[in-house]
C-alpha cells in the first residue's frame, strides 16, 4: 500500500474545525519508564513502563477572514479537545480525541512579510477519549 | 478556480501600471508592439510558482518590470513610477492589487534593480525598473 505523503488532515479545538489553516501538526505519545533492576549479579538496567503522557504542537496559519473563529480556542492556560486525523475524517482512517491545556500560543509578524502563525503547544490533560496510538478509527 | 495564478497575476499588473500616467497606457506583458513610443513599461515572468505552503491553492511568482526610455532620465522616472504602482501593494493597502475572481494578492516586495543600456540602431536606449515578489493565494 502507499505511503501516506499529503495534507488532508481533520483538526479540530473545541469543535472549530481548522485543518483549512494548519501548516504543521505534531502529536507525541510518551512513556516515562521505571527502573525495575533487581537480583544479585545483574548488570544491565532494568526498566518497566510508566506514565503515559501526549502533547501537541499545532501551527496555524493567521486568516484574516475566519481568525475570530477560532482565536479564543487557542488562549493559553484553557483545557481544549482536540480532534485530529491525519488522513482526514474518513471512516476507517485513524482519529484521535484528547483534551489538552494550552500552555503558549506564540504570534510572529516580520517586516519582510513572512507568513504570520499562531504556534501552540499542548500538554494532555487526560488519556486519550479515542487514542490513534490504540488503533482507533473514524 | 476559473484562472492560473500568473494569469490573474499579469492581468492585475498590467491594470496597475496603466493607471501610472507616466506611460500613457504603453505597458505590455512580455513584447511591447513593434514601433511602439518611448517611454514604454513591459513586464515578464521571472521566477516562482506554487508555493505549498497553505491547503488551498498558493503561489508566490516574481516578475521583473522595467522602463524603456530613449533617455537614462525618462528611464530613471520610468522606474520611479513602476515602483510607485507596485512597491507594497498590499492587501490591506489603499493601491493593493486586484486578483480578479480566484486571487487575492496578499503582498507585494519589491526586489533587486534591473539597469540595463543598449544600441539600436546606433541610439543609446535606456532600461530601468526592479524585481517584484507576489504572493497569493486561492479564493
Amino acid at each position: 500500500m502507499p505511503a501516506l505523503a499529503d495534507n488532508k488532515i481533520y483538526l479540530s479545538i473545541d469543535g472549530i474545525a481548522v485543518q483549512a489553516y494548519f501548516k504543521n501538526v505534531t502529536l507525541t505519545s510518551s512513556s516515562a519508564t521505571v527502573e525495575t533492576t533487581r537480583g544479585a549479579g545483574t548488570d544491565h538496567m532494568q526498566r518497566a513502563p510508566g506514565l503515559k503522557d501526549t502533547s501537541i504542537s499545532i501551527t496555524i496559519g493567521y486568516d484574516t477572514a475566519n481568525i475570530q473563529t477560532f482565536i479564543q480556542k487557542i488562549a493559553p492556560g484553557q483545557q481544549v479537545m482536540i480532534e485530529y486525523g491525519p488522513e482526514g475524517a474518513v471512516t476507517g482512517k485513524p482519529r484521535h480525541v484528547q483534551t489538552f491545556v494550552i500552555t503558549d500560543a506564540a504570534h510572529t509578524v516580520e517586516v519582510s512579510k513572512a507568513d504570520v502563525v499562531f504556534e501552540l503547544t499542548g500538554e494532555a490533560a487526560d488519556a486519550p477519549i479515542v487514542d490513534m496510538y490504540a488503533g482507533a478509527v473514524y | 478556480m476559473s484562472e492560473t495564478a500568473l494569469e490573474a497575476l499579469y492581468r492585475a499588473v498590467r491594470m496597475q501600471l496603466a493607471a501610472e500616467t507616466f506611460f500613457a497606457g504603453r505597458v505590455y506583458a512580455d513584447v511591447a508592439p513593434p514601433k511602439t513610443a518611448r517611454p514604454f513599461c513591459v513586464f515578464s515572468y521571472a521566477a516562482g510558482g506554487e508555493r505549498n505552503q497553505l491547503v488551498k491553492p498558493d503561489a508566490e511568482i516574481e516578475l521583473t518590470v522595467r522602463c524603456v526610455a530613449d533617455t537614462l532620465q525618462d528611464a530613471f522616472a520610468g522606474a520611479g513610477a513602476i515602483s510607485n504602482a507596485l512597491n507594497d501593494a498590499d492587501l490591506s493597502d489603499p493601491k493593493a492589487l486586484n486578483g480578479g475572481p480566484s486571487w487575492e494578492i496578499l503582498h507585494t516586495r519589491q526586489l533587486g534593480i534591473v539597469h540595463m543600456r543598449e544600441l539600436v540602431d546606433g541610439r543609446d536606449v535606456y532600461h530601468e525598473g526592479h524585481r517584484f515578489s507576489f504572493r497569493m493565494e486561492g479564493k
